[in-house]
């Protein structure tokens, strides 16, 4: 567990598209399912939300002046 | 845990307002020992199990917690002060942000960590060593720790000084900000190395693959 805890929140932490963030967005929720306890994965959570907001938002600047 | 209804309703709100209460007070020491104002909101929301992190500083500068973190001591306290420190930072908006994690999240965790003992003395706080040690151990900003940890000791900056400089830094700026230190220190193949050091750990801090 150790490993694939580590690497999991490893690629949260790459994810630099909307897509990406998205696909490894599920695979944490359901890792963290498994478990929950895990401060691994909790702690690069932050990073992808905040990633993640800021790309939603930047697109939604994109199409507004578009 | 978790169940829906009153009692659920008013221990969210009891955690709601502690948090608040405590967030009120970090503010205050963490202006007064950096020096700098924060742009935190003043509100902070009780986040439900369902979010897959410990907190978040979000872009309108309110404050998220989830439910769990704030029913541990030592989590409560290290999320508390590690989301309080993202308001200080100078020059901390989304575009920055995605193109420079590890120049906020590893400042504002190691400077967590540096600063954390005097909020607790000052708010007369006991936390169990082995608990924060355990948090610490488990952050996966340790890979941005990790690498300005590599580059200050290069430097050999004091620890507080370079961690409160570079949040006082815009940003965007903080990696040309700590390569200039090295440019203006060295020359010939010490230069070299110290370009070769920092751009590997500058590859990490902005997640360049």
């Amino acid at each position: 567990m150790a490993e694939d805890n580590i690497e999991l929140a490893r690629r949260m932490s790459y994810a630099r598209t909307i897509e990406e963030i998205q696909a490894v967005k599920k695979e944490a929720h359901e890792w963290l399912q498994q478990h929950p306890d895990d401060l691994t994965v909790l702690s690069a959570g932050e990073g992808l939300a905040m990633m993640e907001s800021a790309l939603v938002n930047k697109e939604q600047v994109k199409r507004a002046s578009a | 845990m978790g169940q829906p209804g009153p009692g659920r309703q008013q221990r969210i709100a009891a955690l709601q307002s502690a948090a608040q209460r405590d967030l009120e007070q970090i503010r205050r020491i963490l202006e007064d020992i950096t020096g700098f104002n924060s742009l935190w909101s003043g509100n902070v929301t009780v986040e439900p199990l369902s979010v897959d992190y410990l907190g978040v500083k979000q872009w309108s500068c309110d404050i998220g917690i989830r439910e769990d973190v704030l029913q541990h001591r030592e989590q409560r306290w290290t999320t508390m002060i590690h989301e309080s420190l993202h308001p200080v930072s100078n020059g901390l908006q989304r575009d920055s942000y995605s193109a420079n994690q590890g120049w906020e999240e590893g400042i504002v965790e190691q400077a967590q960590r540096i600063l954390r003992n005097r909020i607790f003395d000052r708010l007369n706080i006991s936390a169990r060593t082995s608990q924060l040690r355990d948090i610490d151990r488990r952050n996966l900003y340790n890979d941005f720790v990790s690498e300005l940890e590599t580059l200050r000791t290069r430097l050999g900056i004091e620890s507080e000084r370079f961690y409160l400089e570079l949040l006082s830094a815009p940003l965007a700026e903080r990696s040309q900000f700590v390569k200039t230190i090295g440019d203006n220190r060295w020359v010939g193949d010490a230069l070299d190395e110290w370009h070769q050091v920092f751009e590997q750990s500058d590859k990490v801090l902005r997640r360049v693959l």
